[in-house]
């Protein structure tokens, strides 16, 4: 029983610390720098591909935000919507010249991501989402490491509103969420050095569309089947800061609950659509993976057993004793912590209702029929 | 003195994360739909 304990506790410091610490090794010892195109060079061809369900009323910002680029040569923007019953096509009409929509019925994002790279043309396909933004330079920045011939895919870097504004850090989970995706960040970062990250950013990644293969439409992630498509074929997905995205945090801890669950859903479902990720001689970044990917699904398992197998143990002597208060007070402090957020986003509701009320009702029953 | 409530939330992100985890492969056995 104190061999299960002990083996739980180091298989979880392993995950949030063993491995960051042996990636800060790795990434120090043997970095592999990207031979990125200089300035002078020629830009290849891109095509933007939005998958878009019930999206009218962002896709207009979000087009306009791509058109904006500052990239030297002109964007195919190739728009699918996803069974759509909220007038996308009305929506994005005013921008026909410049963007191609394709309409679909519903049958789920990546079906509509296979349509739309199925009709994109430009050497390089880069996958965004209807609600982030890019920064100015996005694509630019993207497509310049494509000049090294052994990278067949990028991933961009999505800035949570949490991170950039501490202001919002007081807010139901940002904090807590902003923590983790920056510490998320920084793995990427090292594993993009060491050969390659372990899957992309929905909201800003770009591969070469030779590299494509249609994916399943049952795939939770897309972003993540991908970018290990292209490793597992012996190219490199690799992670540019330079490259941002903007997008905010989920507003309460429910919401930032159903997006993880459908994350690790994903992490699950990966690993039935391409079981060679598990096989230490097929995939590049295996000791990646297994550490990152999988230990983040074996963690909570080990969390369990940790306090299970901990209260039997805590008769038996003083440590076991200790070990058992040090995980009830972290439990109990996740407890008030969990309380704090409901509170807060309730708090929120109840203000954001109230505005809703002070609005004349002229102008409430306006917005009503927009 | 703030230290306190920003810990609570941190920790209770870290749970919440592996709750998910949990619910996760739930979804996966039941075929739950999960669109984003």
């Amino acid at each position: 029983m104190e061999t299960v304990f002990w083996a739980s506790i180091v298989f979880v410091f392993y995950v949030y610390a063993g491995y960051p610490l042996l990636l800060a090794i790795w990434a120090a010892i043997a970095s592999r720098p990207v031979a990125r195109r200089c300035s002078s060079a020629e830009h290849p061809t891109v095509s933007v591909v939005i998958a878009a369900r019930n999206e009218a009323h962002r896709l207009p910002a979000r087009i306009r935000n791509l058109l904006e680029q500052d990239y030297p040569r002109p964007l195919e923007i190739i728009v699918v919507s996803d069974g759509s019953t909220d007038g996308t096509a009305a929506a994005v009409a005013p921008f026909s010249d410049r963007i191609r929509l394709i309409e679909l019925p519903r049958g789920g994002k990546p079906r509509a991501l296979n349509a739309g790279v199925a009709a994109a043309h430009g050497d390089i396909v880069v996958f965004a989402d209807a609600r982030q933004r890019f920064a100015p330079n996005a694509i630019a920045a993207l497509t310049s490491n494509f000049d090294d011939p052994v990278v067949g895919g990028v991933t961009g870097e999505l800035v949570l509103d949490c991170e950039a504004d501490r202001s919002l850090d007081d807010s139901n989970v940002a904090e807590g969420v902003g923590l983790y995706w920056r510490h998320e960040k920084w793995l990427r970062r090292r594993e993009s050095r060491v050969w390659s990250t372990l899957g992309a950013t929905g909201a800003i990644y770009a591969i070469r569309r030779s590299m494509w293969h249609p994916i399943p439409p049952e795939t939770l992630l897309d972003d993540v089947l991908a970018p290990m498509r292209i490793v597992l074929a012996g190219k490199r997905v690799v992670f540019d800061d330079q490259a941002r995205a903007y997008d905010k945090a989920a507003a309460s801890g429910a919401d930032e609950s159903r997006r993880k669950t459908r994350t690790l859903a994903g992490n699950y479902q990966i690993i039935a659509l391409e079981p060679r990720l598990l096989i230490p001689f097929i995939n590049p970044i295996w000791v990646q993976y297994v550490s990152h990917k999988i230990g983040r699904l074996i963690v909570p398992w080990c969390l369990a057993t940790a306090l299970i197998v901990n209260v039997p143990l805590a008769f038996q002597s003083w440590l076991y004793r200790l070990a058992l208060m040090v995980q009830l007070c972290f439990y109990g402090l996740a407890f008030v912590g969990a309380r704090s957020a409901h509170e807060r986003t309730g708090r929120a509701m109840d203000e954001s209702r109230r505005a809703s009320e002070r609005r004349p009702s002229s102008v409430r029953e306006r917005r009503g029929s927009l | 003195m703030d230290a306190f409530p920003r810990l609570s939330r941190v920790a209770y992100t870290f749970v919440m994360m592996n709750i998910a985890a949990l619910n996760g492969l739930i979804a996966v056995i039941r075929g739950r739909d999960i669109w984003k």
